[in-house]
């Protein structure tokens, strides 16, 4: 485990990297990117939402991860890590919603529609607030990290139907633009590029957000041990 | 003196044995439960009523005699070229969509339409989709017009050069 | 080429739907760090606090 000084260390080194890189994607949407035929400037939205989109993904992916590995060690440290990741990618997948609830007006003409690939990131919404909720239900941490383990493994299952979603059903979202599904050419090349470092943005946010929550994290787990020990101690 | 700081595992069961999960818990988990799956199956419900399909295409609609009670659907194609017409200087508009792929022959759905339509509905890129029931009059009443975005995104330039 | 022609052939900008999904995005997580990092410091706070009240009861535990 890594000492209290190079953990800070890290988060401040995240912190700033994720800012230079922010204002540098910002240039690039703004200024680099061509304005979109169709769509018009509008469309500068995609290079924000793909990413934090595929961030929540990534986020709940560590959760399930971590999750597996909590339910094998029984190492609080693992249910640390997922339950970061988790509030983080709550995070993440809210904006996804609303950057999409908010573009979806000009684009779609129309706020929401319940279609396949919004239905379902509804649904990851719902399961991983409920993963937050039913630690704070608990009346113990243990309760709390062997509740939420089954949650995060099985809500999981969610993410690859969100993915897939516009491949297996009709949609009104185009189909994917980058990974296996995605169309010859659905991009242009500077596009693509730009689509890539905006994720290495996201990816360093959140990054830096995962190391900030757990930091967090290990400072409520101090504090209530501190506490525990105390009441015990009579003091 | 007990160790200040203990190590989670020690700590955590302590606590587990301080405030074991009671009756109240189970009730509110019981209750999260409920709300979760009841908000879960509107969900599923308003995403497929009574059809596995977001939308139908122009010919699968006019096929499907058996959605032609005035039920909503969605249908999903291109607008016909110059079908658009108003109703003198009313919001009243008739168009016409076709299936992508099917430029001369192919079925064409008439339609109908209440209100301001969406810039991007006339653009040749744009897919519509399109609200509202289709009944024995021929013409879909539309309630609300999408537009579906293109699966391919291009930069200004290249489309003004390309077309000139 | 005329203003009037170039615009026919500007898709519409809709500026206020672009300018309000990157606000949404900056704010949000604006406040998500702020608020965790400004809790870890109260809780840094509270264990030093804590810390610091123990040391000094330590002597009269030892007596």
């Amino acid at each position: 485990m890594l000492g209290n000084g190079i953990r800070q260390n890290i988060t401040g080194y995240l912190v700033v990297l994720s800012g230079l890189f922010m204002l540098a994607d910002l240039y690039l949407i703004f200024v680099v990117a061509p304005t979109d035929a169709v769509l018009g400037h509008v469309q500068r939205v995609f290079y924000f939402h793909v990413p934090i989109a595929i961030m929540s993904f990534l986020a709940f992916f560590l959760v399930f991860l971590a999750s597996i590995a909590y339910v094998v060690r029984r190492d609080g440290k693992w249910d640390r890590l997922a339950h970061s990741c988790a509030e983080v990618g709550v995070v993440f997948v809210t904006l996804a919603l609303l950057t999409g609830i908010i573009w979806g007006r000009p684009l779609w003409n129309t706020w929401w529609t319940w279609e396949p690939r919004l239905t379902t990131t509804l649904i990851l919404w719902l399961i991983y607030v409920s993963y937050l909720m039913i630690r704070s239900y608990a009346s113990n941490q243990q309760q709390a990290a062997r509740y939420s383990a089954v949650v995060g493994i099985v809500g999981f299952v969610d993410v690859p139907i969100v993915y897939y979603s516009v491949v297996w059903w009709r949609s009104i979202h185009p189909s994917p633009v980058v990974g296996p599904f995605a169309q010859a050419n659905a991009l242009e090349p500077i596009m693509l590029w730009i689509l890539l470092f905006s994720m290495v943005t996201f990816l360093l946010l959140f990054a830096y957000l995962v190391a900030e929550r757990t930091a967090l994290r290990n400072s409520e787990d101090r504090l209530r041990g501190m506490r525990l020990v105390l009441r015990r101690t009579g003091r | 003196m007990a160790e200040l700081e203990p190590d989670w595992q020690d700590w955590t069961e302590a606590e587990g044995e301080a405030e074991p999960g009671n009756q109240s818990h189970r009730t509110r988990f019981l209750i999260l439960a409920v709300v979760v799956s009841l908000a879960l199956g509107y969900m599923i419900y308003a995403a497929f009523p009574g059809n596995a399909l977001y939308f139908l295409t122009v010919g699968e609609l006019i096929d499907k005699t058996d959605v032609h009670d005035g039920r909503t659907v969605r249908v999903s194609g291109k607008l016909v070229a110059d079908s658009f017409q108003r109703e003198g200087r009313s919001t009243v508009s008739y168009f016409q969509l076709r299936d992508e792929n099917t430029e001369s022959s192919g079925q064409h759905l008439s339609a109908t339409f209440v209100g301001v339509v969406p810039d991007l509905f006339f653009n040749p890129h744009s897919e519509v989709i399109l609200e509202g029931s289709y009944g024995e009059d021929q013409i879909f009443q539309t309630d609300a017009i999408l537009v579906k975005c293109p699966s391919k995104y291009q930069s200004l330039q290249e489309e003004t050069l390309l077309s000139s | 080429m005329p203003i009037v022609l170039l615009q026919a052939t500007l898709p519409a900008a809709n500026l206020p739907f672009l300018f309000a999904a990157f606000t949404v995005a900056w704010v949000a997580f604006f406040a998500y760090a702020f608020f965790v990092s400004r809790r870890q410091q109260e809780l840094r706070k509270e264990i030093a606090e804590l810390r610091r009240a123990l040391e000094q009861q330590e002597p009269e535990d030892a007596s």
